[in-house]
């Protein structure tokens, strides 16, 4: 008997280690890489509840793995003996699972209550949810931007989360947590970002079509790099110099474009897109779904409805060439 | 076999063999009702099972294009709500239906009439969500819907329309299952079968019965205000117009985490019927495992806001709702460990319903577990709306209540159709299902946690997310597969099966002690009750569980002893009873629409407020002919059980009266309003008034019908002898009812304008 024991023990941590042999070995799991302090504080009782969750899963699956080899039962045995309870027992497995879930309850209170603290002069950032994009604006700084979400490293960062139509969410998940984008209402992530380098996040709230791209790309920068980042941003576009370029911003500016979309320095004021100011300067287009190169620019414009399907803008059909001197342009924006 | 019903005569087998389609569209029978829910659930499980196929094999690589945008989410909405109101709780209902009269020695439910409407509600709720697909215009908005993404600025697809219709059909009928269930066991148990010898799964139902009729109303005043902001221009979840979008996440998952549990409690009992007859073992812990069903049960009403951390709704909520979402970990830790209690020191039989219990202990606490994540505040906010979510909620709803459902059909189907499925495809089919929902849903874990936020139609090829997707997608084929297995399981067995003869298994509950299928009254006699396991006392007189000690000639008796008698709750006439617990699901309807008025009461808004639209001095006087009709009525009921049916009929009369001034003033109130141009859509404040008050009309317009129906039948005479008397008391209490909710509705909405 227990060699069986021993057996189901060692067969239930087999599966265990493999199954964490899987995850631990394979592609980094954002969840357990928090590039945030108070990320690393979520993190850490993450890690302790998933270790008591598998101690739990393991006793369960273990004494049920004990049950099926020792209580097996023979064609023709006898019943067996008919208890129905023990009082004691019973009270035991009731409380001791309060016990642990009344401490692991401390524990959550602490974590909310350091994962909210304010902190001194922080950079405020507006984080407003749109079908299918972010727009991000620092209104100390006078900067917006879309999709792109530029954070200095090692300074007290304020996100303030908004919606300008639907609920959608806004997921890092190495900074920790996500909060909810909601129409009217603003929702605040306290945080400090401490290592440079690029993460990714997405809208976590089913906002309608196009939920699937509507990522979000985080750059956290070194003060002085953020810095020089913010004095570009803050510039009005660049006029175009080379012919393609004045031709592609003259199509840019007699088409509709202008009514949704906006180039500082151009007479193109529309505010229900994403901002173009400094388009050349992103990484991706259509928050994510495409990378941001000259031709998948073009392919965007002339066929968003086929990259994106559902987007909120219409598809153009301009000629290779108009479309050439308009990706020109847009890409010189930087 | 045959211990137990050796003396019972083999029913004479149906009349007619020539039962068509007419016998199955007019039955009432408890039964065959059970077997329409069985077999229309199963069809909407595998139209559900498909989408969720679909699904799958769009998600199986990055960036695929199989499906658009447009169809992922149509399916997936279509899925979620399917699985839940179309599969998951009308097949336990199904379920309940079945069993629950068999198992207490009754004959039929309480209200076999209502049941059948239930079931074509149903059906016909089944069918409208459905007619999106007819039209081509499904509805794309999630099973939960969030406003104001369903409001028709963002959501002009009619399918939201014909979503919301649905699930307002289908909860009416499930209410109604509710009540029946409650009043079904509560009045209509076989003498002997006292409250300690309910069998656990009969407890789990009317746990699960009480869950819904006091849920389900908030989910369906949520639908109504949705529908008439979609229709009629009331400004409830319009965040520019002063409405507000966190009411329906709160009215909707008050109603959604007790639905949780509407999914769960009652596949507990499965396993709960399960594990203890193949350990032939009883229950470890009656008590408890019946006290921790109620106390989940009770606790699934506080927890609700836990869904909805990432909304920000500040500390205190946030602290409370943490707690009690811990909490509930603990009653449902309890029947964890009393499964396994009961299996330890047993003789396990390995039959499939055997081994979909085992997979059910070990898969449902995966699901637990990871529950508690979401109840620890900063780790819902990074897991939720993620695959991590997906995840957790599949083990409890798949790994739970889905592996709870198979065992419960190899466990039942030899009393529904008298074969025995066969074991070797049944234990394919186990394994197959097992691999294969572990393929697909651990990995979705994994992902969840790697970042892959749910309900994305595709997603970018970051490191490890196309590997972990296409193993999940195998994993789904896996499942496919599995049912195709079981199908062809049920299709054979049940073309040439091996006889189940009454009891297969050695069970011991009463379902067991009647012919399979049992005939249409059920049982010919009744073995003596006087344990949990009667069949058990009967055959092994010399082990009996509990209660006195059996003597072996009591094993053909078929009346009761008198001590039986004793501890059995008559009191409150049927209708009676049927009328209370629907006015106390009621209750819960009006309090949301309350609670909704009360919160744009004091909101500022642009237009008439309430010193404009509301008179009170004019709405008191018309109230006063609601007040004094419950006065006449129960003048009326005093008449009647005098005897008077004369002064029963004028009375009658006298109380539809009062009811139709009351109707009057309040329709020559509205009509003055709008001619003031104040309409339901004007501002968030008309909307919650006329809505409020609208309904509070509607019943006293139903009320009035009733009345008449009522009166009708003075007329002709029909309560001479004292017939039909608790019809009329039942009556006059929903009366008194819609009464007292008016002393309500004029309290909050007018006298509160003098202060």
């Amino acid at each position: 008997m227990r060699n069986v024991v021993t057996h189901a023990l060692a067969l239930t941590t087999g599966c265990a280690v493999l199954i964490l042999a899987c995850t631990g070995c394979g592609p980094r799991i954002d969840s357990f890489a928090p590039v945030t302090g108070r990320g690393q504080d979520v993190d850490n009782l993450f890690r302790l509840s998933l270790i008591l969750s598998l101690g739990i899963f393991l006793l369960v699956a273990g004494v049920l793995t004990y049950i099926l080899f020792r209580f097996r039962g023979q064609p023709g045995e006898a019943e067996p003996p008919q208890t129905s309870g023990n009082r004691r027992i019973e009270i035991i497995w009731t409380a001791t699972p309060a016990f642990l879930l009344a401490g692991l309850f401390v524990l959550t209170l602490q974590t909310m209550i350091t994962i909210t603290r304010p902190e001194p002069s922080p950079l405020r950032i507006q984080v407003i949810g749109h079908q299918w994009w972010w727009e991000f604006r620092y209104p100390d700084l006078g900067v917006v931007t879309a999709n792109e979400l530029h954070v200095p490293v090692g300074q007290p960062l304020q996100l303030e989360i908004t919606a300008a139509d639907v609920i959608h969410s806004f997921w890092v998940p190495r900074f920790g947590w996500k909060m909810d984008a909601i129409p009217q209402k603003i929702n605040m992530m306290r945080l400090r970002v401490n290592q440079a380098g690029t993460v990714d996040g997405s809208c976590s709230e089913y906002c309608g079509t196009q939920h699937a791209w509507m990522r979000i790309y985080v750059v956290a920068e070194p003060a002085d790099q953020f810095d020089s980042w913010v004095g570009l941003q803050r510039q009005p576009a660049p006029s175009p110099v080379a012919p393609t370029a004045v031709q592609g911003q003259q199509i840019f500016l007699r088409n509709t474009c202008v009514n949704c979309h906006r180039i500082d320095g151009t007479p193109a004021q529309g505010q229900v897109g994403p901002v173009l100011t400094h388009l050349g300067s992103r990484e991706t287009l259509g928050a994510g779904v495409l990378e941001n190169t000259p031709e998948n620019l073009a392919r965007f414009i002339n066929h968003i409805q086929e990259v994106k399907p559902g987007a909120l803008m219409p598809g153009y059909s301009f000629s290779d060439s108009e479309l050439a001197a308009l990706a020109n342009y847009l890409e010189g924006l930087n | 076999m045959a211990t137990a019903t050796g003396h019972a005569p083999q029913p004479v087998p149906e009349v007619s063999r020539r039962e068509g389609l007419y016998r199955w569209i007019t039955t009432v029978d408890h039964k065959r009702i059970g077997i329409l829910y069985l077999v229309t659930t199963l069809g909407f499980f595998l139209l559900g099972g498909l989408e969720s196929l679909l699904m799958r094999i769009q998600l199986a690589v990055p960036r695929a294009s199989v499906l658009g945008p447009q169809a992922y989410n149509n399916l997936f909405t279509m899925h979620g709500t399917t699985m839940i109101f179309l599969v998951v709780m009308p097949m336990l209902l199904g379920f309940a239906n079945y069993m629950v009269p068999l198992m207490i020695g009754a004959r039929d439910m309480a209200f076999p009439r209502l049941n059948a409407l239930s079931y074509w509600l149903l059906l016909f709720g089944g069918l409208l969500l459905y007619f999106g697909f007819v039209t081509g215009d499904p509805p794309d908005v999630g099973w939960f819907a969030y406003p104001p993404l369903t409001e028709s600025p963002f959501s002009t697809s009619l399918g939201v329309n014909y979503w919301t219709v649905a699930l307002i059909v289908t909860s009416v009928g499930t209410i109604a299952t509710g009540i029946n269930l409650i009043v079904t066991v509560v009045k209509l148990r076989a003498p002997g079968m006292t409250v300690s010898r309910i069998p656990v799964f009969v407890w789990m139902s009317v746990v699960t019965a009480f869950v819904i009729i006091w849920a389900i109303p908030s989910l369906t005043a949520a639908q109504v205000m949705l529908l008439f902001d979609r229709e009629l221009g009331t400004d409830f979840f319009k965040p520019d117009q002063g409405g507000n979008v966190v009411l329906w996440q709160h009215l909707f998952w008050f109603f959604g985490h007790p639905e949780v549990y509407i999914m769960a409690l009652p596949a507990f009992g499965i396993i709960s019927e399960v594990i203890p007859v193949f350990s032939r073992k009883p229950i470890f812990g009656y008590g408890f495992i019946v006290g921790s069903g109620i106390a989940i049960g009770f606790y699934s009403f506080l927890v609700w806001a836990h869904h909805m951390f990432a909304v920000g709704l500040g500390a205190i909520q946030e602290g409370f709702f943490s707690a009690a979402s811990m909490v509930i970990a603990v009653p449902t830790g309890i029947k964890v460990f009393s499964w396994l209690a009961t299996m330890w020191g047993g003789r396990l039989r390995f039959t499939t319903a055997m081994l979909f219990a085992f997979g059910f202990v070990l898969m449902f606490t995966i699901g637990g577990i990871s529950g508690v994540h979401f109840a620890t505040v900063p780790i819902d906010l990074q897991t939720t709306d993620s695959y991590y979510v997906v995840a957790h909620f599949h083990y409890v709803l798949f790994g739970g209540s889905a592996f709870a459902i198979f065992a419960g059909a190899y466990y039942w189907f030899p009393k529904i159709t008298g074969r025995l499925l066969n074991e070797t495809l049944g234990k394919w089919h186990f394994w197959l299902t097992l691999i294969g929902f572990n393929l697909t849903f651990f990995p979705m874990h994994i992902v969840g946690l790697m970042g892959m936020p749910r309900r994305v139609y595709t997603y970018p090829d970051l490191p490890g997310w196309g590997l972990w997707n296409f193993i999940e997608t195998i994993g789904t084929a896996i499942l496919g597969i599995s049912v195709l297995v079981f199908l062809w399981n049920m299709y054979i067995t049940f073309r040439r099966g091996p006889d189940a003869g009454d009891n297969p298994w050695d069970a011991w509950t009463l379902e067991w002690a009647t012919t399979s299928p049992p005939p249409g009254y059920n049982f010919v006699t009744l073995p003596p009750i006087r344990s949990a396991r009667p069949l058990w006392d009967l055959a092994h007189p010399d082990l009996a569980s509990g209660g006195p000690s059996t003597p072996g000639s009591s094993a053909g008796r078929d009346t009761p002893d008198a001590g039986q008698e004793q501890g059995f709750p008559r009191g409150l006439a049927t209708p009676m009873l049927g009328t209370l617990v629907f006015i106390s699901s009621e209750i819960f309807f009006f309090g949301s629409l309350i609670i909704a008025f009360l919160y744009f009461r004091f909101r500022s808004v642009s237009g008439p407020g309430p010193h404009e639209v509301l008179d009170l001095m004019y709405t008191a006087i018309f109230s006063v002919a609601l007040f004094a009709s419950s006065g006449t009525i129960a003048l009326a009921d005093r008449k009647l059980r005098r005897g008077d049916d004369r002064g029963f009929h004028i009375w009658l009369l006298v109380t539809i009266l009062l009811g139709a001034t009351f109707l009057a003033g309040q329709i020559v109130e509205y009509v003055r309003l709008y001619a003031d141009h104040i309409v339901i859509g004007t501002n968030v404040f008309t909307s919650a008034f006329f809505t409020l008050t609208g309904f509070h009309g509607a019943h006293v317009a139903i009320g009035i019908v009733a009345l008449s129906v009522l009166a009708g039948m003075a007329r002709s005479g029909r309560f001479r002898h004292g017939e039909h008397r608790g019809a009329a008391e039942a009556i006059s209490t929903y009366w008194h009812f819609v009464d007292a909710i008016w002393v309500v509705v004029f309290s909050v909405v007018y006298l509160l304008t003098l202060f």
